[in-house]
């Protein structure tokens, strides 16, 4: 059992995150500086985004703990899949198709997962099988279904009606919403709507995956793919099996995230694709604050909803552009990123081993 | 002979952080335009003491002496300046890149411009009377081709000195007789070469002087008139260590492990020609031999990693295509390099658990049974660490040793591959493992021994194979293993 003192070293081990965290608000902070705002208002509005309006703030987290899993269970095998923003557009799109004639959500809840998950292993197979680099094959396809997405909102599925968007999804097709239109929580009053319902996706699934990779044989054998893949394919463990399986549950969690934003918040997707763009990059910034663990995930993507709704509110409050919030994730993915670099170069012990190159003695 | 060495190099030590004493106060003398061969087993520190010469690894203490002076390498360019170059077993070519380019690359850096350099090329080509294909990639070449582009680099770097690692090991028979060739033609050209090697018939064919190296000190250093492969052997091999006790074996039972005619090919080259073994309940079976001549290869057919080309392995009479065939059928491996199945920064349990649960369908995984694993492993072996949430790479060696070997007992193979068990391990835990391999042949179990320590091998093993050059040269009964006898199939 993790004693106290294994707590301890986790913990101690979050420094890079938190200083990641800090340069990226340092940035944001400087930034509404640079347009006459107030800096420590403007991350207080940030951080404490949430309150502005929660609604979306919670459909947007549990849209980014899907999209940040998706990073992530690629990730721990050595696959860097950035597909997720493609395939939750294409998620979005099938949700439409189908809710728009099925009056179930059923129905697009398995096929948006399940063909964004061929996409996904089909991704896997090019590396495995023809040494395609994943990162190159993910990009082509984000922009495949990009296109093919604008040409689709625009003509096929555009509504007759309001050419700004496509058909809306049938009333009974819309993930179920909480039973009052009202709720009192400690003095607030939210409108919870299909909220609940979004929400219990997304923990789910990020509960599950935290006990299928920390408490199961087969999670076991995932993680040593990851951590010693000769030791793995030594031991019998299909390495190239799990790699698919990998990339296949992460297409498969980013379709779900687009079925579930359609089927649960938006109900259509407007002809510029606003609504379903942007959460699978942001999934990259979720994963990587959140240690690549499912937990982390669900805190961290509770992190970035709250500057994503923050942001919103600071246009108001402030007056400087909700942009700041980009730049801030943007400085924290680079912060992670640059001190992960420092990592490879200087080893466990970066400052003594830093002090040493400086006094020349490597 | 010229009377004054090239090269000199005085009561060389080298110790490494851990304690580990790589080279003891060794002599070593480079005459112009003599092959000098550095002969011993693995581990033995020829390559370190050529490294220190070549300016890679500092020494602990001792001087080296070029042309008189002393000199101070700060690194490999110091030494390629001065004219020492060293061509590893493992080439140092851009593979991606043509055969001129990586020639250009190496020569600019000295210090030339596009046109000397070519200039440069072309001479030594003419001088060495070696021909290469310029334009072609290298990544295309055979490796004998590659070699030659090598020396072909040192040489028109100006290279007086010329290193060759164990140049042979990856070698067609074809090519290491060009090789020989053109060792013979850069003698003629005044070059020294160093020639490191384990490999006895190459080092009388082609030294003028042989040095012995035994465990980091020089044993003897001999001129090669008459000297033969059995006395070089028993050099390089030394006294066997006194036998250790062995409990009781029953009578070998049924055939566990048969390998059949086993051919394996990698990357074109054959590693394996012909291999054919049997060990059978209750024995240990010991391969001895120099490592690289075809152990690895054959751990990894048996395993069923490697697909042979020819030649089946067998389990109990059952065909093993994969490894988890050879897991099903009750085969269990301890590999030598524990990097090889661990994982460093996952925890002590988690290791403990992939390696005993391997093969199982079982799905979940609970921590209570982790940490039952764990104390099973830690009572019955001796095991001393944290607890089973600590990094399994924070222990020892020895200890770790004792995850991998416990973990893999504890699953009860029938069959079980040890590589190089005791590698890098203290004197307790050596002792610990080598009694446990015993008593597991004592209890019935198949034990396959492959170790590059003759100590080991013959101390343990009912019956001993050689391998040499991816074929078995011999077999020898426990009684009849001489490290004398066991030391010239070695270089078969």
């Amino acid at each position: 059992m993790p004693s106290l003192r294994g707590l301890g070293e986790r913990i101690v081990g979050l420094w890079p995150i938190a200083l990641s965290v800090a340069a990226g608000l340092a940035v944001g902070g400087a930034t509404v500086a640079l347009y006459g705002g107030d800096p420590l208002r403007s991350l207080v509005v940030l951080v404490a985004g949430l309150q502005y309006y929660p609604d979306i703030a919670f459909i947007a987290m549990s849209v980014l703990i899907l999209t940040g899993l998706a990073f992530a269970i690629p990730l721990r095998v050595g696959l860097f899949n950035i597909g997720a923003e493609g395939l939750v557009i294409l998620g979005g799109l099938i949700a439409v198709v189908l809710g728009s004639r099925i009056p179930s959500p059923i129905p697009p809840l398995i096929v948006a997962p399940l063909a964004s998950a061929i996409v996904g292993a089909f991704v896997a197979l090019l590396r495995l099988k023809l040494n395609v680099n994943e990162v190159l094959s993910t990009i082509m396809i984000n922009w495949i279904i990009y296109w093919t997405a604008l040409y689709a909102v625009a003509k096929p599925l555009a509504d007759p009606q309001y050419p700004n968007r496509t058909v809306r999804i049938l009333e009974e097709a819309a993930l179920p919403r909480w039973p009052s239109e009202r709720l009192e929580i400690l003095g607030f009053t939210v409108y919870p709507g299909t909220v609940p319902s979004v929400l219990l996706i997304s923990i789910v699934v990020a509960l599950a995956a935290w006990l299928a990779t920390f408490y199961t044989l087969p999670g076991l054998r995932y993680r040593f793919v990851g951590a010693n893949e000769s030791a793995a394919r030594l031991r019998g463990t299909s390495v190239d099996l799990v790699k698919l399986l990998a990339m296949a549950v992460a297409g498969g969690l980013s379709g779900l995230a687009g079925a579930i934003l359609v089927l649960g918040h938006v109900g259509y997707i407007d002809v510029v694709l606003s609504s379903v763009t942007g959460y699978g990059f942001e999934g990259i910034g979720v994963a990587l604050v959140g240690k690549n663990h499912p937990l982390g995930i669900v805190a961290s993507s509770l992190f970035f909803s709250s500057l994503r709704s923050g942001s919103a509110w600071l246009q108001i409050d402030q007056g400087v552009p909700d942009k700041v919030a980009d730049m801030v994730n943007g400085a924290i993915v680079f912060a992670i990123a640059a001190l992960a670099g420092a990592h490879l170069v200087l080893g466990h012990r970066p400052w003594e081993k830093a002090a040493k190159i400086l006094a020349g003695r490597r | 002979m010229a009377t004054t060495p090239l090269v000199s190099m005085r009561g060389i030590s080298k110790v490494y952080p851990d304690g580990v004493k790589a080279l003891e106060n060794v002599d070593f003398d480079l005459y112009p335009g003599e092959v000098h061969s550095l002969l011993g087993e693995n581990g033995a520190g020829k390559t370190t003491l050529m490294r220190i010469l070549y300016g890679e690894i500092r020494p602990s203490s001792g001087k080296i002496i070029v042309e008189d002076r002393e000199v101070k390498w700060s690194g490999p360019w110091d030494a390629i300046r001065a004219g020492i170059a060293m061509v590893y077993q493992h080439f140092r070519l851009v593979e991606t890149l043509t055969v001129e380019e990586n020639l250009l690359i190496y020569l600019s850096s000295l210090g030339l411009n596009r046109a000397e350099a070519r200039s440069r090329v072309e001479e030594a080509m003419e001088r060495l009377g070696l021909e290469v294909p310029l334009v072609a990639r290298v990544g295309d070449l055979p490796m004998g081709v590659r070699q030659r582009v090598e020396i072909l680099k040192a040489i028109s770097g100006g290279a007086k000195v010329l290193i060759l690692d164990e140049p042979t090991s990856n070698l067609t028979p074809l090519e290491v007789e060009a090789l020989f060739s053109v060792v013979e033609r850069l003698k003629s050209l005044g070059v020294s070469v160093v020639y490191i090697t384990h490999k006895l018939w190459e080092v009388t064919r082609i030294s003028d002087r042989i040095t012995v190296l035994r465990r980091g000190r020089v044993v003897a250093t001999l001129k090669n008139d008459g000297v033969s492969e059995e006395e070089l052997a028993r050099l390089m091999v030394g006294e066997l260590a006194e036998q250790g006790g062995r409990g009781a074996r029953r009578k070998p039972g049924k055939a566990a492990l048969t390998v059949r005619n086993l051919r394996v090919l990698v990357d074109g080259v054959e590693r394996l020609k012909g291999v054919s073994l049997t060990v059978r309940e209750g024995e240990i079976l010991g391969v001895a031999g120099v490592a690289g001549n075809g152990q690895e290869e054959l751990v990894a057919a048996i395993l069923g990693l490697l697909k042979p080309v020819e030649g089946e392995v067998l389990l109990w009479g059952k065909p093993v295509r994969s490894p988890r065939d050879f897991y099903k059928l009750g085969g269990g491996i301890i590999p030598g390099d524990r990097s090889q199945i661990l994982a460093a920064e996952m925890s002590v349990g988690e290791n403990a658990a992939f390696i005993f649960y391997t093969g199982s369908r079982k799905i979940a995984l609970t921590p209570g049974e982790v940490e039952a694993l764990y104390r099973e492993i830690k009572d019955r072996f001796h095991l001393v660490a944290p607890g089973p949430d600590a990094p399994v790479g924070r222990l020892s060696g020895g200890n770790q040793q004792k995850v991998v070997v416990g973990s893999e007992v504890l699953r009860g193979p029938k069959l079980l591959v040890a590589v190089n068990p005791t590698q890098g391990l203290d004197i307790a835990t050596t002792r610990f493992v080598r009694g446990l391999l015993s008593d597991l042949a004592s209890q019935g179990v198949a034990v396959l021994l492959v170790s590059a320590d003759l100590d080991e091998v013959l101390e343990l093993s009912d019956r001993v194979v050689v391998m040499s050059g991816g074929r078995i040269t011999g077999e020898l009964a426990r009684g009849d293993a001489t490290p004398e006898k066991v030391g010239v199939l070695m270089g078969a």
